[in-house]
């Protein structure tokens, strides 16, 4: 009884952050550290630990994180250890590492905490039969093949994107977070293909609930195979009749990690650079990665645009239609007469110029995605804007300021920094600008409404899509219209569950709300001279 | 799912069978009214004369595009008849485009019509919501269909200018909403920008533009007299509608200062006296420079100082002159009544109310006028006086 209690202390070291483990030694048994090591990594799928015997017997483990380790090195220095013929035999550590390991930059420590650190950063430890030090050895990889983010570019921030290969996007994550708390649970799908999924996300932050029927969701998938991350949105969404996304897509391992430190669950795929966040709400598709980088008045106003410009590119042409056709009344007089004046010779009713230009605008948008990189981007846009821009208002087919609507909504889509948001913008317009056309702004308000409740009635895992907007969570708000400065986001959002909410110290918020954000007050000279001299 | 589907696309077809366009209405077939004049035919069995203008916008994208037409960028048509939606009606009948009367922005009354009555224009105007009430009313000399007909040099047609002029700042502007307040309320008389033609001497053969002269005097919904010159100008004092404007007065024979006005501030008190009404007009203006025929030193303080009791003078002549022509006709129109109103609720409901107007003709004005010149400008003194040692 006694026995066990003892053992069951040793296998499951309680702790929140590493640097909770400093004061938890390395134990001098091979096995017990292999117990705890596997526990504290449990599902996570990128951890290695391999044990092997020196040749005069004597246990040994190492331990490292696949991705981030070269494991070819490893591997001699393996066999070294495992074939060398014993002369001596070794008394301390120290003796060990100067008689038998050729690695240069090595380091001991002798707790969990530092050991911990160095192997989340790819460094290879070795654990010793009746040593309680552990060996550090770098055998980093000098760096990852990554990619530029090519969908999602911003102006501040890493540049870097996930690649097809599982184990590298494992690893860029890793690299993001260095905590044995960021789970990778590999699961195989499709019948045929195999597919590794891996699923992450932080064990001491994510909601068991949802991480439940993630996982639930994906074992029921049955199908031959699974080639991207959208086979497995459209197999596990709650409701597939939206054109919403309800679940983000992004390439970025930043704005992954960031995702996964708010709760939720990223899927990713082997072979697709599109990394999977679930449950999704509707602010994302208006949130880009550099918002939380750049300055947050200058965010304000980006967010404020993009806000703005995403209600804009989707009511745009259809208002443009009612008012033409319906509400006259409510232009501006010499307005009117200036677009009465260039509609005057226009065969077409307003809505048929419209949507013809929306049809071209989206097939000149379709095209310069399918057109090959020989042929290159100019001959779409030369074509597009002549045939678009002047040619047709020449022609007298369409009106100047059908164009000017036009364009201006299809640049203003481009504002939304999710392109799966974007789409769902898109789609939408038509119908509205059908709408427009038989019953005018009463249409396009009914329409709306239509889209606002259809929205407020979607779920992505059970969050509200709408949240925090609807139902309202106050708190949330400070990551919407605006973001709030980094030191007032003290806790994560409410609106996806999670375990632990709080995500930064409070004197950060105290001392910013105190004293007008000014953080480091001038100490008075004296002090700070006496502060050198002693240094 | 395939429920649902179906419910969605059976109310989309639904929909579809409604009667959904009726109302439409492309830009390219509604006719949008300009301005409309009405008028009083001579003609016993018509009696009055509705007439339209109507923008061409195929001319004036002529116009805005490359250079212009000979062709006018407007059309003008009238039609007598005794009713006026009748006579809208039969205008319609050969107008091949809907006429839409939400963009009518300027309305403009014959002087015939205006002597005898423009409370006949409200109803329809009033009713029908697509009429904006906040459209100008002008009153013109002579028909108003003449108006409509004038080629101006600035706008693309004439209903532009007149909006124009009627909005400008120094101008006591009317809108219909405006003007059918003042007629219908006691207690306050409409005063409605008038207008007229003029030939410009120099621009040509028979140049015509219409000038802003004044302003129509009215009592009830009719004609009366007209405030012109001074008289304008002291009805703009007593309307407490001051903007920049300029004073000409002489400050010796023949040598004249101009004062651009920049503050000023009325106030109008009646009170009651044995003999009747006394009102009491208070006025404080400040002004400045801006021109000096005279060969005075401006910053001589005498100097100044007669500049200020001078403007004094003129500022209370054009006031006595509006007042004059306001007791002469029996028109309050600067709403002397509706103040007291407001003050003395039932001593104007149960003798002043029915009366008024007889009242006010014999009311005592008593007025008492501040002026103050801030500003003499950059120069003292004219810059043609000669040095003295």
């Amino acid at each position: 009884m006694l026995n066990k209690r003892r053992k069951s202390k040793k296998e499951y070291v309680d702790y929140e952050f590493l640097s909770d483990l400093k004061n938890q030694p390395i134990l001098s048994s091979v096995e017990e550290n292999d117990t705890i090591l596997s526990n504290m990594f449990a599902d996570c799928v990128d951890f290695v630990n391999k044990k092997f015997q020196l040749k005069n017997g004597t246990q040994a483990m190492a331990t490292y994180i696949d991705g981030l380790t070269s494991s070819d090195h490893l591997e001699k220095l393996i066999s070294l250890l495992m074939l060398i013929e014993e002369d001596k035999p070794i008394q301390t550590l120290q003796q060990f590492i100067s008689q038998r390991i050729p690695s240069t930059q090595l380091k001991s420590f002798d707790n969990y905490g530092e050991m911990l650190v160095n192997m989340l950063s790819g460094d290879v430890c070795i654990f010793l039969e009746s040593q309680k030090e552990v060996i550090i050895i770098d055998y980093k990889f000098p760096n990852l093949p990554l990619q530029e983010p090519q969908n999602e570019s911003g102006i501040r921030g890493p540049r870097e994107a996930f690649v097809e290969n599982l184990r590298l996007k494992t690893s860029t994550l890793r690299r993001k977070i260095k905590t044995p708390h960021l789970k990778m649970k590999n699961m195989v799908i499709g019948k045929h293909s195999n597919t590794n999924i891996v699923l992450s996300y932080m064990d001491n932050i994510a909601d068991k609930s949802i991480l439940k029927e993630v996982i639930r969701r994906i074992e029921k998938i049955e199908i031959d195979a699974i080639f991207d991350s959208g086979y497995i949105e459209e197999l596990i969404m709650d409701s597939n009749v939206t054109p919403f996304p309800l679940a983000m897509v992004t390439e970025r391992p930043d704005t992954t990690a960031a995702c996964l430190l708010e709760g939720r669950i990223a899927i990713m795929v082997d072979g697709s650079p599109s990394v999977m966040i679930v449950p999704m709400t509707f602010n994302m598709v208006l949130n880009a990665s550099d918002d939380y980088y750049e300055p947050y008045m200058y965010v304000a106003m980006k967010r404020f645009l993009r806000y703005f410009f995403f209600g804009f590119a989707l009511v745009t042409p259809s208002l443009y239609v009612a008012i033409i056709t319906f509400h006259q009344d409510l232009m501006p007089t010499t307005l009117l007469l200036s677009i009465a004046s260039s509609r005057e010779f226009i065969p077409f009713p307003a809505v048929l110029e419209v949507l013809l230009m929306e049809i071209v605008f989206e097939v000149l948008r379709e095209a310069s995605i399918r057109i090959p990189k020989t042929i290159g981007q100019t001959a779409v846009s030369i074509l597009g804007a002549l045939v678009v821009g002047q040619a047709a208002v020449e022609a007298g087919i369409v009106s100047a300021p059908v164009v000017i609507v036009v364009s201006i909504t299809g640049i203003s889509a481009l504002l939304v920094p999710q392109f799966n948001g974007a789409v769902a913008l898109r789609i939408l317009r038509f119908p509205l600008i059908i709408f427009a056309s038989m019953f005018g702004i009463i249409g396009i308000i009914f329409f709306i409404m239509i889209i606002i409740g259809h929205m407020a009635s979607l779920r992505s895992f059970g969050v509200p899509y709408l949240a925090p907007f609807t139902p309202l969570t106050w708190s949330d708000l400070k990551d919407t219209f605006v973001r709030a400065p980094w030191p007032l986001m003290r806790k994560r959002p409410h609106m996806i569950p999670n375990q632990d909410e709080i995500r930064e110290s409070k004197t950060l918020e105290q001392i910013y709300l105190h004293h007008g954000g000014q953080k480091n007050k001038p100490s008075p000279p004296s002090s700070s001279s006496k502060e050198d001299d002693s240094s | 799912m395939i429920m649902l589907m179906r419910k969605i696309c059976f109310s989309l077809f639904i929909l579809l069978l409604l009667t959904g366009c009726w109302d439409r209405n492309e830009v390219n077939d509604i006719a949008i009214v300009a301005a409309t004049g009405f008028d009083m035919e001579d003609s016993e069995d018509q009696k009055y004369r509705v007439s339209f203008q109507i923008p061409l916008p195929g001319e004036l994208a002529g116009r805005i595009g490359q250079g212009s037409g000979d062709a006018k960028a407007y059309y003008v048509d009238s039609e007598a008849g005794n009713i006026l939606i009748d006579i809208d009606d039969t205008i319609q009948s050969r107008i091949s485009r809907k006429l839409t009367f939400s963009h009518r922005r300027v309305i403009l009354i014959g002087e015939k019509l205006a002597k005898d009555g423009i409370g006949v224009i409200f109803d329809p105007l009033a009713r029908i919501p697509q009429n904006r009430m906040s459209a100008n009313i002008v009153v013109v000399t002579g028909k108003a269909y003449s108006y409509l007909n004038i080629d101006p040099s600035f706008e693309s047609f004439s209903g532009e200018t007149m909006r124009e002029l009627a909005q400008s700042q120094n101008v006591y502007t009317q809108t219909l909403k405006d003007a059918v307040m003042s007629i219908n309320h006691p207690g306050i008389e409409a005063a409605i920008p008038m207008m007229t033609l003029k030939t410009i001497e120099g621009a040509g053969e028979d140049k015509v533009e219409i000038e802003l002269n004044g302003y129509a005097q009215f009592k009830e919904d009719k004609l009366v007299g007209t405030y012109e010159g001074d008289a304008a100008q002291g009805l703009l004092w007593l309307k407490k509608n001051i903007f920049p404007n300029n004073t000409t007065f002489a400050i010796e024979d023949n040598l004249y200062v101009v004062v651009n006005n920049q503050k000023a501030n009325t106030t109008i008190h009646p009170t009651f006296t044995d003999e009747g009404i006394d009102i009491n007009v208070k006025l404080s203006v400040e002004s400045s420079v801006v021109e000096n025929t005279s060969l005075r030193n401006l910053f001589d303080k005498h100097n100044l100082e007669l500049l200020e009791t001078k403007l004094k003078t003129q500022i209370e002549k054009q006031i006595n002159q509006t007042i004059a022509s306001m007791q002469e006709k029996g028109t309050d129109t600067i709403g002397v009544g509706v103040i007291l109103h407001r003050k003395h609720h039932l001593l104007w409901n149960e003798k002043y109310k029915y009366n008024w107007s007889e009242y006010f003709s014999n009311a005592t004005f008593n007025i008492e006028l501040d002026t103050k010149i801030t500003n003499i400008g950059f120069i003292s003194e004219n810059l043609s006086k000669e040095e003295q040692p």
